[in-house]
C-alpha cells in the first residue's frame, strides 16, 4: 500500500493521455488509473455483483488497455467509451465463463457491497441491486431493458424472447431510456 | 428512410453496445463520416454512458493500483526477452594467422580490408532486403487502398439508397431451408424501381441465376435477374404494385414460374 508521491497531478486531454499510452509511459499509467479507475470499477461491480471478482477482472481490463491501445481507433468512438466496453465485455465473458457459473453455486448470496455512499440508499426488495438513484428514478422497464442491455450482456435478440416484444421495438426502447437516462444525468450532476 | 428514422431506429445504441451487424457497422461508420447530425447523435450517446459510468463510480481498493501496475511491468519483463542475434564475424582467426605471418603489416590491413568488406557485404544485402521489404509493404497498401475504395464506393451506393426517402425498404428473410440468408429490396415509391441488394445470398451455382419475384394480388411476377454487378445499384423492373418479394435460384435466364422449392428469402411489403 505504498503511496506513489512523485507522482505529478499534471491534467491530460484525452488525446495526449492516448499518445503517452501509446508510447507506454508510466505517467499514462497513472493518469489512466487516477481518472478511470473508479468509473470501470463501478461498472464491472455492477455486473459481476462482488468485490472480490471485480478486483480480478479489473486488473485484467486495465492490463487489456495497456496491451491494446495501438488498436483503439478514434473514428470508431470515444476513448472512454472504448475502456467502458472493454471493461463491460470482460465482465460479462466473465459472468458467462462456465467457472464463474460453477463457483456461484457454492455461494448462493451475492456479496454485493453495500458501504459506499451512493448505493446506500437503493432499494434491496429489487432485482436492481447495485444500482444508485440515477437509475431508479428510470421507469421500471427502461431500468429493465438498461439492465438487461448493459450489465447483463443480453443480446437484442435474448430481451426481444424475454420481454416478447420485436426487436425493432428493443432498439426504439433502448434509445428511449438512454434519452431519459441523458436528461437524469443531466440534472444529478 | 431520412436521418431522423435513422437515428431514432435506435441503431447507435445498437452500435455502442456492440450489437450492431458488420453490415449495420458498416453503413453507420459510414454515415457518421458523411452526417454531422448522426454523428452528433453518436457522440451523445457515448456521453450519456460515459456519464452514467462516471456517476456511478465505486473507489477500489487502495493498493489496486500498485498491482496492475506491476502486473504490467511483469508482462513486459516477459516481452522484452528475445533472443540475442549473433555476429558472425570471425575476430578469433585473423589473429592466428598474424602470429604465423610475424608481424608484417599487409596482412592486417588485408584483413581488415576483407572483415570491412564483409561487414559492407551483409549491410548492402541487409538494406537490399530491406528495400524491397518496403516495396512489398507499398504494394500491399496499394491494393489494400483499392478494395478499401471499392468497398468505400459500395458502401456509398448503399448509403444513397437507403437515404433517399422515396426509397422503400423490403427486409427479405430466409426460408425454412435458408433462415441464415437475408436480402433487402429497394422500392422506388415514385418510379416504382425495384433494386435488390443480395450481396449476403451464397453465390449462385454454374448455370444458374437468383430470380426477384413481386406477390401481385397473390401471383408471382418476374421482377427481373440478380447479378452481382446490379446490386444495389441498377433497378431490375419496374413493379406498380407487390404485396411481397421473394427470391428463388432459377436457371440462367430465369423462369417464368417461381420454383418453389428453391426459394431462398422473402419478406412483405
Amino acid at each position: 500500500m505504498k503511496r506513489k508521491t512523485f507522482v505529478i497531478k499534471t491534467n491530460y486531454s484525452e488525446e495526449q493521455l492516448i499518445v503517452l499510452l501509446k508510447e507506454k509511459n508510466e505517467t499514462g499509467f497513472h493518469h489512466l488509473y487516477d481518472n478511470y479507475s473508479g468509473a470501470l470499477y463501478g461498472v464491472i461491480l455492477r455486473i459481476v455483483q462482488s468485490k472480490e471478482y471485480t478486483e480480478e477482472i479489473i486488473q485484467d481490463v486495465f492490463v487489456k488497455i495497456w496491451n491494446s491501445i495501438q488498436q483503439y481507433d478514434s473514428s470508431k468512438g470515444r476513448f472512454y467509451t472504448w475502456m467502458i466496453n472493454i471493461a463491460r465485455n470482460t465482465a460479462i465473458d466473465y459472468l458467462k465463463s462456465k467457472s464463474f457459473q460453477n463457483e456461484l453455486k457454492n455461494q448462493p448470496l451475492p456479496d454485493f457491497v453495500y458501504n459506499t455512499t451512493e448505493l446506500s440508499t437503493t432499494n434491496n426488495s429489487s432485482d436492481y441491486i447495485g444500482f444508485n438513484n440515477v437509475l431508479e428514478s428510470l421507469e421500471a422497464d427502461k431500468q429493465e431493458l438498461i439492465n438487461l442491455a448493459y450489465y447483463q450482456g443480453y443480446t437484442q435478440n435474448e430481451i426481444s424472447d424475454k420481454l416478447k416484444i420485436p426487436l425493432g421495438t428493443v432498439k426504439t426502447k433502448m434509445r428511449n431510456a438512454l434519452m431519459k437516462l441523458k436528461d437524469l444525468l443531466k440534472d444529478y450532476q | 428512410m431520412n436521418t431522423k428514422e435513422y437515428i431514432s431506429s435506435g441503431i447507435i445504441e445498437s452500435y455502442i453496445l456492440g450489437f450492431a451487424s458488420p453490415e449495420e457497422a458498416g453503413i453507420l461508420e459510414c454515415v457518421m463520416k458523411n452526417n454531422a447530425e448522426v454523428k452528433a447523435a453518436f457522440e451523445e450517446a457515448q456521453k450519456t454512458l460515459e456519464d452514467l459510468a462516471t456517476a456511478q463510480a465505486v473507489t477500489p481498493p487502495n493498493d489496486l493500483k500498485s498491482k496492475i501496475w506491476s502486473k504490467i511491468q511483469q508482462e513486459e519483463i516477459v516481452e522484452e526477452v528475445k533472443p540475442v542475434v549473433s555476429t558472425d564475424i570471425p575476430a578469433a582467426k585473423p589473429q592466428e594467422e598474424i602470429r604465423i605471418q610475424g608481424n608484417s603489416n599487409w596482412k592486417v590491413y588485408s584483413m581488415a580490408a576483407s572483415v570491412l568488406f564483409l561487414v559492407s557485404v551483409a549491410g548492402n544485402l541487409f538494406w537490399m532486403n530491406k528495400q524491397s521489404e518496403t516495396k512489398q509493404e507499398i504494394a500491399k497498401m496499394q491494393t489494400e487502398k483499392k478494395s478499401q475504395d471499392l468497398a468505400m464506393q459500395k458502401m456509398n451506393q448503399k448509403m444513397n439508397m437507403v437515404s433517399n426517402p422515396d426509397m422503400k425498404m423490403v427486409m427479405l428473410k430466409g426460408v425454412e431451408k435458408h433462415t441464415d440468408s437475408k436480402a433487402m429490396v429497394f422500392w422506388d415509391k415514385n418510379t416504382k424501381e425495384v433494386y435488390l441488394n443480395a450481396e449476403s445470398l451464397p453465390k449462385a451455382p454454374e448455370g444458374m441465376q437468383y430470380q426477384l419475384w413481386a406477390i401481385a394480388d397473390g401471383k408471382p411476377v418476374s421482377a427481373g435477374m440478380y447479378t452481382e454487378d446490379k446490386d444495389s445499384k441498377v433497378a431490375l423492373a419496374n413493379i406498380p404494385n407487390a404485396q411481397a418479394f421473394a427470391i428463388t435460384l432459377e436457371k440462367q435466364g430465369g423462369s417464368s414460374v417461381p420454383t418453389m422449392e428453391n426459394m431462398y428469402v422473402m419478406g412483405t411489403t
